[in-house]
């Protein structure tokens, strides 16, 4: 998932105002986030275990939940937590995720079905949206803000889900339909 | 969070400096991807709050 973890990070600030949206927001990703570092300096295949795997995403979420209390020194630790887990689930619905190892990998793989993905996050992003305009826009303005910011975020996962499908262009291969 | 941040402040300049590859552009691209809705949702919670 893409932008549905914006969406993900939009949800959790409507419940927990305090927490400020940047950490929040990095929580969400965090995952990737370490995928990313992992592929520094050279590409390294078989990366997912130590970044999206359930072992690691516990651990990630604990030092993630941990700096922010040490750093932050406020309340919304568990806020951190609980973003940085649910990264898993949400990844569930659009590519393959690791449970422990490399295999198996389970998912939709809903990336591989550009429409479909385009589709689901944008629906992820409305809902978001709509739940934090309800709990922290009251004004006209602030609700304009919120509505700008929806466009963008559709917008942005429209253009990716196009980029993603010319330059990946594997089949579906959801495995929780088939045997692997 | 600025444990990680220092790691990568230091480790990515020595990844500019390997040279612009085909590798490293698709690394930037990724890394941009990850910090845009970082970058979106602050603007929109900073507007928010100043349009109360």
């Amino acid at each position: 998932m893409y932008l549905g973890h914006a969406g993900v990070a939009l949800v959790l600030k409507s419940r927990a105002p305090r927490v400020p949206i940047v950490p929040l927001t990095l929580a969400c990703y965090g995952p990737d986030w370490i995928d990313a570092a992992l592929m520094i300096p050279t590409p390294r295949e078989g990366m997912a275990p130590y970044s999206h795997s359930l072992p690691a995403l516990a651990i990630g979420a604990v030092v993630a939940a941990g700096l922010y209390a040490a750093i932050a020194r406020r309340p919304g630790a568990m806020v951190i937590f609980v973003a940085w887990l649910l990264h898993w689930p949400a990844d569930l619905l659009t590519g393959l995720k690791p449970i422990v190892g490399l295999r198996p990998s389970i998912g939709l793989d809903l990336y591989h079905v550009a429409y479909a993905d385009a589709a689901l996050e944008v629906v992820v992003i409305l809902v978001a949206c709509v739940i934090y305009a309800q709990a922290l826009a009251i004004t006209r303005r602030q609700r304009a803000v919120v509505v700008g910011l929806a466009i963008a975020l559709m917008a942005l996962q429209c253009a990716f889900d196009v980029a993603f499908s010319r330059l990946d262009r594997q089949p579906w291969r959801p495995s929780l339909a088939f045997a692997r | 969070m600025s444990g990680a941040a220092l790691w990568l402040a230091l480790r990515a300049p020595m990844f500019v400096m390997s040279g612009v590859t085909r590798w490293s552009l698709r690394w930037y691209a990724i890394a941009a991807a990850l910090l845009v809705p970082v970058i979106l949702l602050r603007i929109a919670d900073a507007r928010l709050r100043a349009a109360r």
